[in-house]
């Protein structure tokens, strides 16, 4: 994935985006989700894209990236894995599972495995209280986590 | 009417406000943090709180609206301790640095805690460190002094329309950033430091160099960058300024400023300024005596008018001088030596353009408020950028434009195009704005009926009107599709007051009397107040004082001999009955039958077009007078040399675009003499005898002279200063020696413009910086921190098809002249245009213009031969 | 005229009384001291001329060029003039004067200044005859300090005189104080946020 839109990966679909709205304004959430996905992080020149894409001013289109936890303006590893440390979660073992991350993949919040492979974040409630601990791995959901349930999980990531 | 009490207090009201508003209006003073006059109401900080009765909790005043029969009470133990409580909150954050902040005397949230006395720290928890950022050349954010109010954001994104800064991140961490993180690269209009409660957004050119209470005067004054005339404080101590500020509620701007205004103080205190008469002995520039310069400089005038006579002799002032210096410098050269070949750089388009308005409508014809922008129901902005020139104009532009008025840009106009604003733009930019205004006036001419106000001009416009070209036409001419250009006319159809801004472009053109024509129709068809575009901050006063060679002061014909015999009395010496030469007409004859040139405030060797050339007409004169602050390219080859005073050094008065008259004060004392003076000790050498003991003495002859200033007071002027048509009489249209036909210019004949420029071919255009305003504000370092030095604008497309990049040295070269300078490609310009402007001194586009005059007003028309574009 | 009177006139009660005024004083020490040969050592807390605090780890002023002095200064004898730090990017004086000879000696400055950098010393015999040697500079005022105050005598005054006594910057009795465990006494905000020096 290149860190930023260049000459020879442009951000791309932006325009099928803004169709959908009424104002440009009102496209900016799901124009930052694409440029996240096509990017991977939101660097400083894909936020200038997904700016001038929708003749917003850049200073705007930072602060609601910055706002929200999952527009991570930081460069990760090949998959951002989110582990929900809300008091649910928590209650049903967050915690054991963030030290297996580490014991298996040296992988501490805010860092990056050695390999490149995951990056971790602690994240607020996503919505799964019911089956906690919960955890986002990129977009998908997966719930009911347990130290060994999770590298199952993460296996599959490559 | 409702009826509510504060405080016990009975309080009675037209419509509702807000309870803030009600209070206040009382004289009941609520603490605000977030809310501001000028900015979207919020109710973000809560220490508005007051208590209504009824309402089980407690209200923000700055939001909640009065009611009929409310009770409210603003500083119950409830309310005192929420208060306190809030400031508590904020001091958990807040450091306690105010010994060393610059804000401390003048800091809401200081005061606020020194009157609520919150100042005991319950937290223990370490307060939230953000690193100062010292990166911008004049903004220091100092973001752990922030409490999160958002009025900068709201100021830059509600008010100035440049949304450079937002509120970064969340919760604890949430802060205020530019996008970059560091540098601003905005408009630098610095209104968010003006607008921040604490110190956590600040200037830095006077960091650290004072305590607010250490000024010793605070003078209110005009600026002296544009035309606008905003009000400005200059807080001075030890006999320089520290700080430009400006307060809401003040004047033409209402408190806002751009960057020119509020960091481009500094060149007043420039160790470049002159600080003694020279006098050139043996080909040098030799230090003089006062007495010893102003009896070789009248001596010298007074000999070349013997033996020529007075028509050897020109004049030429510059915007920035006042009123009264302006009037004594036309009487000078017009009662003492005999001569009218007296301009001003107001002939490279204010004066002609107006002069043909004012024809066809009367004089005052552009003397509108700056203020009423907003409120109209369409704006037409038109060829030049008022967000540049004029950039606290441009502010109320971008207004209409967020209060959803039609907002229609003609050309390419820079400032708005983030703006909601319907843009009618060639892609192939400069040149084309004569062609899509002569569309939509022909499809307006078609759909919207006349109003039958001004017969004799509908008469003039039918005709002529049918022959405009069609929105087809301008479509091949231009590239702005016909579609656009009538679906634009639409939109107007139903508009009953609207603005148009038209600026120096229409005016410096061959086509200039059309421009003017269609400008006056498209005014009159929409019920428009026009403004014109000035780029000076007397600009207007040079006009009205008499500083063109066929006006006396008043704007009256010189060859009209019943205002002759006035001005005549008042002063006690014949006037020349036949109009002077006009600026570039001066140039031309120097040396030939123009042998003394005296320049006042200009640097014509550098702010003329074609320079090379009029370099070489100014080294053929006889005898050069310059009286400037600095040493300019013209005060170098001069034979006497006076030193002025700057802006801030003097008393007097400016008349800015609107003709609107507003008192300049002194505010620093300056060794030297005041600029009037030296010319009335020129004067008194030739033979006009001057009992003047100040400006007010002058401004009172000036108001015996000129009929438009009859019955004006020095005095009188007061805050806010004396609006058009003052108190005298404006001349009327019909005792305009013009006939109807000479009136209404090309009325009863075809249109003509002549063919719009080749779209193929890269033309050069005049910029106009942002942050500059002639060589002036480049001896200000903190604008040329910001700006850096002369720059060739244009955009990337046509940066590729020249192998030139970003930052790259270029040479442009023209059959005039060529300078070397650094190219900056920036996207959304024009494809065929390469901007240069002409405030540097070591690289101006004047240098490449050469000029064409155009027949009737001798405007310099701007031409460009052979523009080459070379990387080096 | 009464009787007490008369025997007052005639036994010339009064020149005795004098007589033995002077009779006493003719055998006790001399008040008189012979200045300058014999110099006054002030009383505790004298305010003599000013001094610049001299901070010993870094050799330089304390002062950190907040202006309260010259605020507080009830004959306005003190002048500051301050700038940035080229290096430091911090606030720095430029220039400090104090014009002594229009100062009251109330130690006001002294009071006002949150960091200490400022000192009366015990030095009364700053008499001139030119009015230049009574303007006080930077560099004037951190001489005195070395030779005045330096060492134990300046943090004595600092103590016992010059630090306001009364505490109001103490959370509110009624106010329920909030601690990390183990501390006691008033909440203080830290002071890695305060500017350097500031106590």
């Amino acid at each position: 994935m290149s860190p930023a839109p260049s000459a020879e990966k442009p951000l791309a679909g932006l325009e099928e985006i803004k169709k959908n709205y009424p104002a440009s304004s009102a496209a900016l959430m799901p124009a930052l989700y694409e440029a996240r996905r096509q990017f991977g992080w939101l660097s400083p020149e894909a936020l200038s894209a997904v700016a001038d894409a929708l003749n917003l001013p850049k200073a705007a289109v930072r602060s609601t990236a910055s706002f929200y936890g999952m527009f991570n303006q930081g460069k990760t590893g090949r998959h951002l894995v989110r582990i929900c440390t809300n008091v649910a979660c928590m209650v049903l073992g967050a915690g054991s599972v963030l030290e297996k991350l580490e014991a298996r993949y040296g992988l501490t919040p805010g860092g990056t495995s050695r390999d490149g492979r995951f990056s971790l974040a602690v994240t607020e409630c996503i919505g799964a209280c019911d089956k906690g601990p919960a955890m986002l791995v990129d977009d998908d959901m997966h719930t009911d986590l347990t130290g060994e349930r999770i590298t199952e999980v993460l296996e599959r990531y490559e | 009417m409702m009826t509510l009490t504060i405080n016990g207090r009975k309080v009675e009201l037209e419509a509702p406000v807000t309870i803030l508003e009600a209070a206040k209006r009382n004289g009941i003073d609520i603490p605000t943090l977030c809310h501001h006059p000028a900015l979207e109401l919020w109710g973000g900080c809560r220490m508005c709180l007051v208590e209504v009765e009824k309402m089980p909790r407690l209200q923000t005043a700055c939001t909640v609206r009065v009611a009929d029969g409310m009770a409210v009470r603003t500083e119950t133990p409830r309310v005192v301790a929420a208060r306190k409580a809030i400031l508590e909150f904020l001091l958990i954050n807040h450091p306690l640095e105010c010994p060393t902040c610059d804000k401390a005397g003048i800091c809401a949230l200081q005061d606020l805690t020194v009157r609520y006395g919150a100042v005991a720290g319950r937290f223990e928890e370490g307060k939230r460190v953000f690193p100062e950022v010292v990166d911008d050349p004049v903004i220091v954010r100092n973001m752990k002094r922030c409490i999160m109010c958002t009025r900068c954001v709201r100021m830059c994104d509600g008010v100035q329309g440049a949304s450079a800064i937002g509120v970064i991140e969340k919760g604890a961490r949430s802060h205020i950033e530019p996008f970059s993180g560091g540098r601003y690269n905005c408009e630098y209009c610095g209104n968010c430091l003006a607008v921040c409660p604490v110190g956590a957004i600040m200037s830095k050119l006077h960091r650290y160099t004072y305590r607010p209470w250490q000024m010793e005067k605070t003078v209110k004054t005009i600026c002296s960058f544009c035309g606008v005339g905003c009000t400005l404080r200059l807080e001075v101590r030890d006999e320089s300024i520290k700080r430009v500020s400006a307060e809401f509620g003040d004047g033409v701007n209402n408190g806002l400023l751009c960057g020119r205004g509020r960091f481009g103080y500094e060149y007043v205190d420039s160790p470049e300024r002159l600080k003694t008469p020279m006098i050139r002995r043996d080909g040098r520039l030799e230090r003089a005596t006062w007495d010893e310069a102003l009896d070789y400089a009248a001596g010298r005038l007074l000999e070349i008018k013997k033996e020529n006579g007075g028509g050897a002799i020109g004049g030429i002032a510059g915007g920035r001088a006042t009123n009264e210096e302006i009037y004594l410098f036309q009487k000078l050269l017009r009662a003492g030596f005999g001569s009218n070949n007296i301009d001003s750089i107001a002939r490279l388009g204010l004066l002609p353009a107006q002069k043909i308005l004012e024809d066809i409508f009367g004089q005052g014809a552009v003397a509108n408020l700056i203020s009423g922008i907003p409120r109209s129901e369409a704006v037409l902005v038109v060829a030049s950028d008022p967000t540049r020139t004029n950039p606290v104009m441009g502010l109320e532009v971008r207004a209409a434009a967020r209060a959803g008025r039609k907002v229609i840009a003609i050309g390419h106009i820079d400032g708005l195009r983030r703006h909601r604003t319907r843009r009618l733009e060639a892609k192939t930019g400069p040149g084309q704005e004569t062609m899509i205004m002569a569309g939509l006036l022909s499809e307006l001419l078609k759909i919207k009926p006349l109003s039958g106000e001004n017969p004799e001009f509908e008469e003039a416009i039918k005709a002529w009107g049918k022959t405009l070209p069609g929105p087809d036409e301008v479509e091949k001419a231009t590239g702005v599709s016909a579609l656009l250009i009538s679906g634009t006319a639409a939109d107007l159809k139903d508009v009953s007051t609207s603005s148009i801004i038209a600026g120096r472009e229409l005016a410096s053109s061959m086509d200039i009397r059309t421009n003017m024509m269609m400008l006056a129709a498209l005014g009159y068809i929409l019920n428009s107040r026009i403004f014109l575009i000035s780029e000076h901050p007397n600009e207007q006063g040079l006009i009205e004082m008499g500083c063109s060679p066929e006006m006396l002061p008043g704007e009256r014909p010189v060859d009209v001999r019943t205002f002759r015999e006035k001005c005549e009395q008042a002063w006690g010496a014949g006037i020349n009955p036949e109009a002077g030469l006009t600026l570039m007409e001066m140039i031309e004859q120097a040396g030939a039958s123009i042998k003394a040139l005296y320049v006042m405030g200009e640097d014509p060797a550098f702010g003329l077009p074609s320079r090379g050339r009029v370099k070489e007409a100014l080294g053929r004169l006889d005898f050069l007078i310059v009286q400037d602050i600095f040493m300019t390219g013209t005060a170098a080859m001069a034979d006497v040399v006076f030193p002025a005073l700057a802006w801030s050094e003097k008393d007097g008065t400016y008349t800015n675009l609107e003709k609107r008259i507003q008192r300049l004060k002194k505010a620093v004392i300056k060794e030297g003499i005041e600029d009037w003076r030296i010319l009335a000790e020129i004067g008194k050498r030739a033979g006009l005898p001057s009992r003047y003991r100040g400006v007010a003495d002058i401004f009172r002859e000036i108001a015996q002279v000129s009929p438009i200033h009859a019955g004006l007071g020095f005095e009188s002027i007061e805050e806010g200063g004396v609006l058009w048509p003052y108190k005298g009489k404006p001349l009327s249209v019909s005792s305009s020696p013009s006939s109807a036909a000479g009136r209404f210019p090309g009325s009863g004949k075809a249109v003509s413009i002549s063919p719009p420029p080749d779209r193929n071919v890269l033309k050069l255009v005049l910029d106009k910086p942002l942050l500059h305003s002639g060589t002036l504000s480049t001896h200000s370092d903190a604008l040329m921190d910001l700006t850096g030095g002369p720059e060739a604008r244009l955009c990337p497309e046509t940066g590729g098809k020249l192998g030139i990049a970003d930052g790259d040295a270029v040479k442009v070269s023209t059959g005039e002249g060529q300078i070397s300078l650094r190219a900056r490609l920036e996207s959304g310009l024009p494809e065929d245009a390469l901007f240069i402007s002409n405030d540097f001194r070591e690289a101006g586009a004047f240098e490449l213009f050469g000029y064409q005059l155009e027949p009737e007003s001798k405007t310099p028309v701007l031409t460009v031969q052979n523009l080459k574009v070379e990387r080096l | 005229m009464n009787t007490k009177k008369i025997v007052k006139t005639i036994f010339m009660t009064e020149i005795l009384q004098g007589m033995a005024l002077t009779l006493k004083s003719l055998f006790s020490p001399a008040v008189t001291r012979q200045y300058p040969k014999e110099k006054r050592q002030p009383f505790p807390g004298f305010r003599g001329q000013h001094a610049f605090v001299r901070d010993a780890k870094t050799g330089k002023e304390k002062c950190i060029a907040c202006g309260l002095c010259g605020a507080v200064c009830p004959s306005k004898c003190i002048y500051i003039y301050t700038k940035e730090d080229e290096e430091t990017r911090k606030k720095t004086i430029d220039r400090y004067e104090i014009e002594l000879l229009r100062c009251v000696y109330c130690a006001f400055c002294v009071e006002a200044c949150p960091v200490g950098a400022i000192a009366l010393t015990e030095n009364y015999e700053y008499s001139d005859y030119s009015r230049e040697a009574l303007y006080m500079t930077k560099e004037k005022l951190l001489d005195n300090w070395d030779r005045f105050m330096a060492g134990p005598k300046g943090d004595e005054y600092f103590e016992k005189f010059w630090t306001p006594k009364q505490q109001s910057f103490r959370a509110h009795d009624d106010q329920a104080v909030f601690r990390p465990k183990g501390s006691n006494g008033a909440a203080r905000p830290e002071a890695d946020t305060r500017p350097e020096g500031v106590k």
